[in-house]
């Protein structure tokens, strides 16, 4: 069984640990990380409010970028770690995507044969954990539009996490 | 048509260009004569000035790491707690605005707080947004706190004591609450703690460490001596281009002047966009458009509750509308017409707050921005943008409208 793993950063090493104890048999765990450009587009459209004025620097700009790519490396570093150290051992795959998280996740399910996606369905902010928003917006598409089976886990999120 | 240009602008096309060929338009139809053109341009020297000092001293600071630098005492001192780095960075924030301007906090300060806050593993969005709403809420702190300032008060000239009297209190209050509501707004996200030990990953931008303090020196004579330019009312674009020129003597006798790095960081476009910008309002005040557009400033007669409001919404509007620094020389020239004479001040004080404060509504203060992101929407993409309508439009209002009453209550 393939299975992906959606780490975002918060309580990933805990969703992999979760997965590995409560699915298997596992073949192949693959890690995905995807880089939201949505607050780096923020920085560019702030940058555009100042009509006529200069632009961000470019080492100001590869920064930026450096710390998004070092920040996924990292998250799906520790989610690997974390799966050799429970005793896993089968293949670890991990990719990075960049843009919308919902919609690049399910891009990539459709490309790499997964058996089933396992995340934390974060709740958005100011929700009803009841009805149709109890999940939060990417969960709910992947929930959606995944070509393979979806693992909730009703973890701990950052919330639980402080 | 020029406008529209500017604002759209089309296959990428500088906003000098339209501006520039919008304003030699009027001089060759005779809307404006090249006499007037000519006096437009050189009354504003100081304005040109401050633009060129400001971009060379943001520059210089910024390729010595001093923003690197105090962005990462920012965050040491906010002792991983994510609500105290939030604090931080308003305060960060509002220093940088204060003497530097909305410019260099938002083109500086804003990327290497997101490169922060990512190491730190924390959502970048309360804090660039910080950045972005403080360099603006800041941006009337000092008369050198925004260009826009500069330019009003080239104009209308007012004593540093009035300005503070008037404004210093209205600031305040502005940047309390854009905090305030910003803890509310990003409660979840500032909960809980960060690990600070990723800051050695971080590059401490000190690679030269007697050039850096010869340039955080530098930076801070140049705020005092802002204050006393300010104060005497000496032109602060001389000032500006003074410490820009020392600061680049620094870099060179460091070895770390880099003539074409130096050329790239100062956007010689915005020179041609003002100049043009300065025709075409020229060509709208000898036609008589800004004396018609002095009637909005005069909707709230002649109490000076009726003033304040007045021009702070018109001013308001105004940058939401076309930009603000469009929308200013275009309210400067109409402040001119209007019949307020004592209320002069008052209306400059509130063209000023309005200006600097509107834009913080809509991501880019532009009709254009709005229409874009319709557009976005259509092709059902990402609009991240809407995220900050939204958190513009709970906390610009409630600060338009309590800078009002402060300016009202100052002005009794």
């Amino acid at each position: 069984m393939r299975v992906a793993c959606c780490c975002d950063g918060d309580g990933s090493v805990e969703l992999v640990e979760r997965v590995l104890g409560r699915v298997g048999p596992i073949r192949a765990l693959l890690l995905v990380h995807c880089i939201d450009l949505g607050p780096d587009r923020d920085v560019h459209l702030i940058q555009e409010r100042l009509l006529g004025r200069q632009h961000i620097a470019e080492r100001h700009q590869q920064a930026m970028t450096a710390s998004e790519e070092a920040r996924a490396a990292e998250i799906l570093g520790d989610a690997a770690a974390e799966a050799v150290q429970t005793g896993f051992g089968g293949t670890i795959e991990s990719q990075v995507l960049h843009g919308r998280p919902e919609r690049e996740i399910v891009h990539w399910l459709e490309t790499t044969a997964a058996d089933a996606v396992a995340l934390y369905p974060r709740p958005p902010a100011r929700q009803s954990p009841a009805g149709p928003r109890s999940i939060g917006h990417v969960a709910r598409y992947i929930v959606d539009h995944a070509p393979c089976d979806v693992l909730l886990l009703r973890g701990p999120g950052p919330w639980r996490l402080r | 048509m020029a406008l529209l240009l500017v604002l759209f602008r089309p296959r990428q096309l500088s906003e000098a260009i339209p501006a520039l060929a919008g304003a030699a338009l009027f001089v060759l139809v005779g809307a404006v004569s090249p006499r007037h053109a000519g006096q437009a341009l050189l009354s504003h020297w100081n304005l040109f000035l401050f633009f060129l000092g400001l971009m060379t001293i943001a520059a210089v600071a910024d390729t010595a790491g001093v923003f690197d630098w105090l962005a990462q005492k920012a965050a040491l001192l906010s002792r991983g707690s994510r609500r105290r780095l939030l604090l931080n960075v308003f305060v960060l924030g509002t220093v940088m605005t204060a003497f530097l301007s909305n410019d260099a906090t938002t083109l500086i300060l804003t990327p290497i707080v997101f490169t922060l806050a990512t190491r730190f593993g924390l959502p970048p969005r309360p804090y660039v947004f910080s950045c972005a709403f403080v360099a603006n809420t800041a941006s009337f702190l000092l008369p050198v706190s925004n260009p826009i300032n500069v330019l009003l008060l080239d104009r209308f000239p007012i004593p540093l004591s009035s300005y503070f009297v008037h404004l210093l209190p209205v600031s305040v209050l502005a940047i309390a609450i854009n905090l305030v509501v910003f803890l509310i707004l990003f409660r979840r996200e500032v909960r809980g703690n960060f690990r600070l030990a990723r800051m050695d990953d971080v590059a401490a931008g000190k690679a030269r460490p007697i050039f850096f303090r010869l340039v955080c020196a530098w930076l801070l004579a140049t705020a005092g001596i802002y204050v006393l330019a300010a104060a005497r009312q000496w032109p602060v674009g001389l000032v500006a281009a003074m410490s820009g020129t020392g600061l680049i003597a620094a870099a060179w006798l460091a070895g770390t002047l880099s003539w074409h790095n130096l050329a790239k960081e100062i956007s010689w476009s915005l020179f041609g966009f003002v100049a043009g910008m300065l025709i075409l309002v020229q060509g709208l005040e000898d036609a008589g458009i800004t004396k018609a557009l002095a009637r909005l400033l005069e909707l709230g007669g002649h109490s000076a509750s009726g003033v304040a409001i007045a021009s702070v919404a018109t001013a308001a509007v105004g940058a939401n509308v076309i930009n603000n620094l469009p929308a200013s020389l275009v309210l400067e020239s109409a402040i001119g017409h209007t019949g307020a004479g004592s209320q002069t001040t008052l209306l400059a004080f509130g063209t000023l707050v309005g200006a600097d404060l509107g834009p913080n509504l809509t991501v880019v203060g532009s009709l254009s921005t709005m229409l874009w992101l319709l557009i976005l929407r259509r092709r059902d993409l990402e609009v991240s943008a809407l995220e900050y309508l939204r958190v513009g439009a709970m906390v610009t209002p409630i600060m338009l409208l309590c800078s009002a009453a402060v300016l009202w209550l100052t002005s009794r």
